[in-house]
């Protein structure tokens, strides 16, 4: 018999090389594959809005990295004072998509019906929201009766005024309240023609850092169920769900960066909203973003609903079903994970 | 055992139990999958159940339709997960569709809008009913998540013995092995390590390998010291052999430098008379110079005297040619008017004058056959030679029907012998051999047994002859025969130009063959030529 090996120990070598070149070079090709992104010919265009709050970090780093053109998005960046700006301009078509607080959203609920939330950017967020003037006679909670208090009416700010509050022992009708947006409030607080503001961040820092040693803080607490989501119409949102889509794929790319990348994503951040990077930094590393929908979303609503019944900011009526506000379908084709709120799934069906 | 066998048996031993072990764990791996994956469902039912307690919770504290909807869904999902768990969950099942039977009731009871207390106490009722359930199925599938968890530890545990079993199999085999490994081949290889150290070329007969505990055919090891054995024979043999082969190169270097010291005195006496010799050769170097130039100076001289005898030839040749042809035509004028004048007085003239004429006329003939022989003789020199292969034999029958005549005349006989092919001029080579025999028939004496024979001598190389048994002539003159104009007959009737064998000389030479002749007065005469015979 031939005891010959059909191939040498040199040719099985050579032969192993052979084949890990090969896969080396198999590897490479379909890496340079996905890494080469081609951008589409023509960009689809989305008008969204926006504003100057932390909680739109992603939106704006997206913005400034180029990241919705990836998805083949052309973005219009509309920055508004608040976010109850940016929902009435969804509503009446100037916009596409807006980044929003739960409570416009509850109070437009009960007129109607036309939008649909489509996300809510988790954020954990424990700043100062109540910022008022030592020289106007305020120490304690007890010193903000009869004085003259800048909230938005119809914001978060005055759902969190009216929690806080009550949270205290107090009553909105305690004090005088007047009706005034975020930037009003900060000039205002400044030149003293109110004596306490409840704001945001960056208004409420930056009131801090106006005021120095005349400012009184007030520590947040979190009783107070607010959510910050992305809304579209309901028309525009089941007709471009691949939009919608694209959109939200941004988001979670752009809050990726943001855990890679947080110095760079405060540049970003503070290039559109004009607040400078310190005071950024000062909260920026508490924050946690991620891109969700879930139940809490509902009893957060449901509760600002029952808040606003409660004090006749609306006429009376039933809570409405925001199970019907919500479009889940988009966010579970991104990240099925995302969406832990109990719908009916249609491949159940 | 041999250690071939045993390294065959300590690699698949392990290996089998590897392979046990690999399969053991493959069905633990799919095993624990199992119980994972239904661990897995489990939690996802409790987690969900625990949220349709909280749905429930909440819908008894609002009412909201959003919750019974979410209720529903959640109630819908979680029987679809029922449907995915063993049978462990079949009761449980029951359970669980009886509860949405009841979430059912409390939905209508609570939107049908009772009154006050029957809705109160129907909710209340129901509330009590749904929760007690809901507890109810919540802790027994908590408790089937526990059995879950302890079917796998279970499975760990046994997944530990049999890797603790497998594992001191091992090393139990590893402990023999090793054992078996220091008691076979350790003591050997020790052996033969102090065998090596203790090996001496010079006294090798005092050592044995067996003496080392060595046992033949019991393994490779004992195979290994028995080759050893006979390798250090060998070697120690071929020392032997090198000693000696040293100590003869010792002897033929010392030799070798007697040798050297002998020649190297010769060297030096060779060397002074080689100088010594040097100094005359230098000087017959010089006298040698001399010579080569006067001999160069001589070869010039010979060079110069050949041109001009070259020179000399050819005008001869030419002088010879033209005369020959300038004189023929006078020739032929007296030859004509005398032939004439023969006719024009033969029966006029006195019988003297019709002799003179004859004997001018004969004397023309004579000339006229002198200047043809001298005008082919000029030719002979002259022209370029063609040739080719000739067949003397046919050559030789085509001459003896021209000579049939005169041979019969003359009462020859002509004898021909078989002749080689030659190679050379045909026309030349024929006129050879009419020159010979003519001359041979020329000195034939008439009717006295003559005889011309033609032939071939192999001898000497080989030469063709033509032998006569004429007159002959003295044998003193054999060089002279083929000499121009030169008779060496003294008899006047034998006619002749003296022309014809100094042509055949030139003829034969011009081939670059030989031409000589023998006689004897009396005897006759053989004429010898050679030529370039053809080898086809």
């Amino acid at each position: 018999m031939d005891n010959k090996r059909l191939l040498s120990l040199k040719q099985i070598i050579g032969l192993i090389f052979l084949i890990l070149i090969i896969t080396a070079v198999v590897i490479l090709f379909i890496n340079n594959q996905n890494v080469a992104v081609s951008e589409p010919l023509s960009l689809i265009k989305v008008r969204y809005g926006s504003v100057p709050a932390i909680m739109e970090a992603p939106a704006h780093v997206a913005f400034s990295k180029h990241l919705f053109r990836e998805q083949g998005l052309d973005v219009s960046l509309t920055l508004n004072p608040d976010g109850k700006t940016s929902f009435e301009q969804l509503l009446n078509g100037k916009l596409d998509i807006a980044a929003v607080m739960t409570t416009p959203v509850v109070y437009k609920s009960f007129e109607r019906n036309d939008f649909y939330i489509l996300g809510k950017i988790d954020h954990f967020q424990k700043n100062d929201r109540l910022v008022a003037r030592r020289d106007s006679g305020i120490n304690s909670v007890e010193d903000l009766k009869g004085k003259r208090v800048a909230v938005l009416l119809g914001s978060s700010g005055q759902f969190y005024m009216d929690s806080w509050l009550l949270y205290n022992g107090l009553n909105s009708e305690d004090m005088d309240i007047v009706d005034m947006n975020a930037p009003d409030s900060l000039e205002a607080i400044k030149e003293g023609r109110i004596d306490a503001m409840f704001s945001w961040f960056p208004f409420t820092a930056e009131a801090e850092l106006a005021l120095g040693e005349n400012a009184v803080r007030f520590p947040a607490n979190d009783i107070v169920p607010t959510s910050w989501v992305i809304v579209a119409g309901k028309k525009y949102a089941t007709e471009n769900e691949d939009i919608i889509e694209a959109f939200l794929r941004t988001i979670i790319t752009a809050e990726e960066f943001i855990k890679k990348e947080p110095e760079q994503a405060i540049h970003f951040h503070s290039e559109i909203n004009g607040v400078s990077e310190s005071l950024i930094k000062r909260i920026f590393n508490n924050m946690n973003f991620g891109l969700t929908l879930d139940q809490n979303l509902l009893l957060d609503m449901e509760e600002q609903a029952r808040w606003v019944i409660r004090n006749g900011y609306v006429e009376e009526a039933p809570i409405p079903n925001y199970l019907n506000f919500i479009f889940p379908d988009p966010l579970r084709a991104v990240d099925s994970g995302a969406v832990t709120i109990i719908t009916r799934v249609e491949d159940d069906n | 055992m041999t250690i071939k066998k045993h390294f065959s048996i300590s690699l698949i031993i392990p290996i089998l139990l590897v392979v046990v072990l690999i399969i053991i764990n493959i069905d633990n791996y799919y095993r624990d999958k199992q119980i994972t994956e239904s661990q897995i469902l489990i939690n996802k039912i409790i987690i969900e159940t625990s949220n349709i307690c909280s749905l429930t919770d909440e819908y008894i504290l609002y009412q909201y339709p959003r919750i019974a909807e979410q209720w529903l869904i959640l109630h819908h999902n979680i029987l679809s997960l029922f449907e995915q768990t063993s049978n462990d969950f079949i009761p449980l099942l029951d359970d669980f569709i009886d509860l949405g039977h009841s979430f059912t009731k409390l939905q209508s009871g609570i939107l049908k809008k009772d009154t006050a207390n029957t809705k109160s106490d129907l909710a209340m009722r129901l509330n009590t009913n749904i929760q007690l359930k809901e507890r109810k199925i919540l802790r027994e599938i908590k408790a089937i998540y526990l059995l879950e968890g302890i079917k796998k530890i279970k499975l760990q545990k046994n997944n530990l013995i049999m890797f603790s079993i497998y594992g001191g199999i091992v090393i139990i085999f590893s402990i023999i092995n090793a054992f078996i490994i220091r008691k076979k081949i350790i003591p050997p290889l020790e052996s033969l390590l102090y065998f090596v150290k203790s090996f001496d070329p010079n006294n090798f007969s005092f050592y044995k390998i067996l003496d080392f505990g060595y046992k033949p055919g019991q393994n490779e090891l004992s195979d290994l010291g028995m080759e050893f054995e006979q390798m250090t024979k060998r070697l120690s043999e071929s020392y032997r052999k090198l000693t000696e082969e040293i100590l003869n190169r010792k002897k033929l270097e010392l030799e070798l430098a007697n040798y050297r010291k002998n020649l190297e005195e010769l060297v030096e006496k060779r060397t002074l008379s080689l100088e010594e010799s040097n100094v005359k050769l230098a000087k017959s170097q010089q006298a040698t110079l001399y010579l080569l130039e006067d001999m160069k100076e001589a070869r010039a001289e010979l060079l110069n005297l050949n041109s001009s005898l070259e020179r000399s030839n050819k005008d001869l040749e030419a002088f010879s040619h033209t005369v020959s042809h300038d004189l023929r035509s006078p020739l032929r004028a007296v030859l004509g008017f005398s032939s004439k004048l023969q006719k024009h007085i033969a029966k006029s003239a006195d019988p003297e004058s019709i002799r003179l004429i004859n004997v001018i006329s004969e004397n023309t003939v004579k000339m006229q056959n002198l200047i043809t022989d001298l005008l082919a003789y000029s030719k002979v020199g002259s022209s370029n030679l063609s040739k080719s292969e000739i067949d003397m034999n046919q050559l030789m029958e085509t001459l003896y029907s021209d000579y049939e005549k005169v041979l019969k005349e003359k009462e020859i006989k002509l004898k021909i012998l078989s002749l080689p092919k030659a190679f050379g001029n045909y026309s030349m080579i024929k006129q050879v051999m009419i020159n010979l025999l003519d001359n041979a028939i020329k000195f034939s004496n008439k009717g006295n047994k003559a005889l011309i024979s033609i032939g071939y001598s192999e001898e000497n190389e080989g030469a063709y002859y033509i032998k006569d048994n004429g007159c002959g002539f003295d044998s003193k003159f054999s060089k002279d025969v083929f000499q121009i104009f030169k008779r060496v007959t003294s008899n006047s009737k034998i006619e002749g130009t003296g022309v014809g064998l100094a042509i055949v000389k030139r003829i034969v030479e011009s081939h670059g063959g030989l031409v000589w002749a023998n006689s004897k007065p009396g005897k006759g005469s053989s004429f010898f030529f050679t030529l370039k015979i053809s080898k086809k």
